[in-house]
């Protein structure tokens, strides 16, 4: 086990730091030099929560830069969460998927309920398989089996996914504007950051999307974005990711929960400290758009294994609500933020026992692709 | 409303046809209310089943808060076992706050003070056993009819598919009025290509009386959907909260988000500002132009008579007709300035260089043609006589000692003054031998009107 910082590298002995840290962590280590050269840690510590900015904070600024008053703004409604749509999976099973556009529209029953609801952030994991680059357990799967063949297989792309998510983003376009992240197999760039969608994949919601504006407050339509975003949404610095970077530091760790993960990543201040390590991502030089330099208000990961909510509080104040949002696919669940009291809901589509049979199977499928 | 469509309709999918029908396919095919469909779906169901019991088979969408202490759903639902000893929070919330960063902790039991709500989609015969399993707020709205228990309820979803296969004519953004959904009033929709700012415009155009007619529709839809809301269809709920409608008109209008009216302005503004800007800057072309006291003859001292304001007033009409004439020819002339400079351009440009290294090649040879060309002037004008000092490019022809032809450029302040207050002949005078001498100015002289030469194209 090394420290390394821009000048070199030191092997360190001394506190197990395997146990708190996992590599690509930022801290700081007090200790002494032995004899051997190696250094014996005593002590660390992270660099903990960043600043967080003041509710509206970026608002107000341009707003005093042009002179003009803050408007009077309404209640903040609540923000809908899912992630792990996985269109295109095999089971081909659409249904929830139309229980969720049926809620969300408030076609389903709940009008009252759902028309609380202000936005839709669709945390990753939007298709099952739309990334140019497969994934390395399918790559692998797919190599054996052109081995087997002795044929390579053509890469072919299906169209059909796309077109589903694009009918599924303008069933719900006129009703909730739809922030999106991309997600390990969506089609963008695989290594982190990743880019936004591009429109003219989704034919018809592109028209939903407006034009690009210098601030950083949520478009009212269509919002396509980059996979670790930070961004306004009703004032509040929110900074969300796909799941990735939360996923591959759990392999770090033996029976870590996501909203734990998340809050270390905070205090490391470091949204992926994995990354160049076991998780794709360019190289950048001169500056590190991972780094956190501004603490969020909610910090959102999509694609984990179950629901969580976290709230921690740092020392100068901050208060930071961490969300860790389940597939959908998998547990059919849609988060609910309420964006003014930060209360978390959770509202979960299903069926009878018809359907819970095939979600089982779903599940299971799921699990041997896991395992 | 069509009271008997429906029930011709209903009767040949599901009874003749042996097709389920969901309420969302029904308000589609019959342009109603999502309500108002249930409210139809459900009658259906009624009268059938009374003329002949289980001819019709019904499935409910179930929505309500879970009992907590039946953990048979939710474990259920939980993926993978080693996740299951966590799974159903119930710890206390305080422990929210006791953050250790040990990512390492065990398992422990998640605490949030979740609301959970479920909307179970269910066959008639376990709707009273769902029931059950909810406590609190609950309701019960019919989903879909078919001819018989649905052992695979994707059937359903196949059934929605229907409904995209229809639709593609109609607006998506007046479907809320017709089948009662929610309804974001800041969504705006492109229509046609995305080609550029041009057509950002007009679909800004196109989609402003849209929004006020929102507006305005926002009023009437309250009564619109009164009537809907009192079938509010949900059948048998036992919480007697489900009139949505009511409670949905003003919800619609709570989506908003407090700035999208002003950014709306200012990415108009600035469409319109960067075609103000584009009109602008011929004009200021024109200007720096006219204010060079060798213009062509067109448009004569747009600057000028600006600057002077006096002397010079003469009648709109007599400048206009002058002008449109002077204009056409100019702009000829230019055009053929162009085209020789065109030329030129690919004649001189490679001898350029060895002027430089021969700034003392004999005058007399070539005969010099020093030629003012363009230039920035600084323009007193006091007393209505005009003094100033001007930057000109002075091109000077040279023969070399080998004998070739060499064009070098000059900047050359020279200060002129004018006794008269710039009258429009005194200007024109000048430019007269610069434009016979064509060719070697125009190239200059042009750039800055190149935006009138395109007009005349």
């Amino acid at each position: 086990m090394v420290l390394e910082d821009e000048s070199g590298r030191l092997h360190i002995a001394g506190l197990p730091l395997h146990r708190h840290y996992v590599t690509g962590c930022i801290l700081a280590a007090l200790g002494t030099e032995e004899a051997d050269g190696t250094f014996r840690i005593v002590a660390t510590h992270t660099a903990g929560l960043p600043r967080q900015p003041l509710r509206w904070e970026r608002d107000e600024i341009t707003l005093s830069r042009q002179k003009q008053i803050a408007p009077q703004r309404e209640r903040a409604g609540k923000l809908a969460i899912v992630s792990g749509l996985n269109l295109g999976a095999e089971d081909g099973n659409e249904l929830w998927l139309d229980l969720l556009v049926e809620y969300l529209t408030g076609e389903a029953s709940t009008q009252d309920e759902s028309s609380k609801i202000t936005r839709l952030v669709i945390a990753g994991g939007s298709l099952a398989r739309g990334s140019p680059i497969l994934p390395r357990d399918e790559f692998e799967a797919q190599k054996l089996s052109a081995e087997d063949e002795n044929a390579d297989e053509p890469t072919w792309y299906e169209p059909e996914p796309m077109a589903c998510l694009d009918e599924f983003l303008c069933d719900i376009l006129p009703t909730l504007p739809i922030t999106m992240l991309p997600g390990a197999r969506d089609p963008t760039n695989v290594a982190l950051p990743q880019q936004p969608i591009h429109p003219t994949l989704l034919p018809n919601t592109k028209f939903y999307a407006e034009p690009l504006r210098e601030s950083k407050e949520s478009l009212n339509g269509f919002d396509a974005v980059t996979n670790p975003w930070v961004g306004d949404i009703d004032g509040y610095r929110v900074l969300g990711t796909g799941g990735q970077t939360v996923t591959d530091l759990l392999k770090y760790i033996k029976h870590g929960k996501s909203v734990d993960a998340m809050e270390n990543m905070l205090q490391w201040r470091c949204v992926a400290p994995t990354a160049p390590d076991t998780l794709w991502c360019y190289p950048f030089q001169d500056k590190d758009p991972l780094m956190l330099t501004e603490c969020p208000h909610i910090y959102f990961a999509g694609c984990q294994k179950k629901f969580d909510k976290k709230i921690i509080e740092g020392p100068a104040g901050q208060k930071v609500l961490l969300v860790s949002v389940p597939k959908f696919r998998l547990s059919c669940e849609i988060v609910l933020v309420d964006m003014e009291s930060w209360d978390v809901e959770v509202v979960k589509l299903g069926a009878g026992k018809a359907g819970k049979e095939k979600r089982a199977k779903v599940r299971a499928e799921e699990g041997k692709e896991l395992a | 409303m069509a009271a008997e469509e429906y029930k011709d309709y209903l009767a040949a999918r599901v009874l003749a046809e042996h097709k389920p029908v969901t309420y969302r396919l029904l308000s589609r095919a019959l342009h109603t209310n999502v309500q108002t469909a249930r409210r139809m779906l459900f009658e259906f169901h009624k009268r059938q089943n009374a003329k002949k019991p289980n001819s019709v088979h019904a499935t409910y969408l179930v929505t309500g808060t879970p009992r907590r202490a039946e953990q048979t759903i939710d474990t259920d639902m939980r993926s993978p076992p080693f996740m299951s000893s966590m799974s159903e929070p119930e710890a206390p919330k305080d422990s929210d706050l006791d953050h250790t960063s040990e990512s390492d902790s065990e398992g422990t039991i998640v605490p949030s003070g979740v609301r959970e709500t479920e909307i179970i989609l269910v066959r008639e015969e376990e709707l009273e056993e769902t029931r059950a399993q909810f406590e609190g707020e609950l309701s019960v709205h019919i989903y879909s009819l078919e001819p018989g228990p649905l052992e695979d309820l994707g059937v359903l979803s196949a059934c929605n598919h229907e409904i995209g296969a229809n639709r593609a004519d109609e607006d998506p953004l007046e479907r809320w009025k017709l089948y009662g959904s929610i309804r974001n009033q800041h969504i705006k929709r492109r229509t046609g290509k995305w080609t550029g700012p041009v057509v950002t415009s007009t679909s800004k155009s196109a989609s402003t009386p849209a929004v006020t007619s929102f507006a305005k529709l926002g009023a009437k839809e309250k009564g619109a959907s009164a009537p809907a809301s009192r079938g509010g269809a949900s059948e048998d709920s036992t919480s007697g909260r489900s009139t949505p409608q009511l409670s949905a008109a003003p919800s619609t209008l709570k989506r908003t988000d407090s700035k999208s009216g002003k950014n709306k302005d200012r990415t108009a503004g600035d469409i319109f500002k960067s075609f103000a800007k584009a009109k602008a800057k011929p004009q200021e072309a024109d200007k720096s132009k006219g204010s060079t006291p060798a213009p062509v003859a067109d448009e004569p001292m747009q600057g000028m008579s600006e600057d002077e304001g006096d002397a010079d007033d003469e009648p709109e009409i007599k400048i206009d007709e002058e002008k449109n004439a002077a204009a056409q020819k100019a702009r000829q002339e230019r055009a053929e300035r162009l085209r020789k400079m065109m030329e030129d351009d690919d004649e001189e440009m490679p001898d350029a260089p060895a002027a430089d290294s021969q700034p003392e090649a004999s005058p007399a040879a070539a005969g010099d043609t020093p030629e003012p060309t363009e230039g920035e002037a600084t323009v007193t004008a006091a007393n209505g006589r005009r003094r100033g000092r001007r930057r000109v490019m002075k091109k000077k022809k040279v023969k070399d000692e080998d004998g070739y032809l060499v064009t070098k450029e000059e900047v050359v302040w020279e200060s002129f003054s004018e006794d008269e207050p710039a009258p429009k002949k005194a200007k024109a005078a000048p430019a007269k031998p610069a434009s016979s001498v064509k060719g070697k100015t125009g190239g200059k002289k042009g750039q800055g009107s190149i935006a009138s030469f395109f007009k005349k194209a």
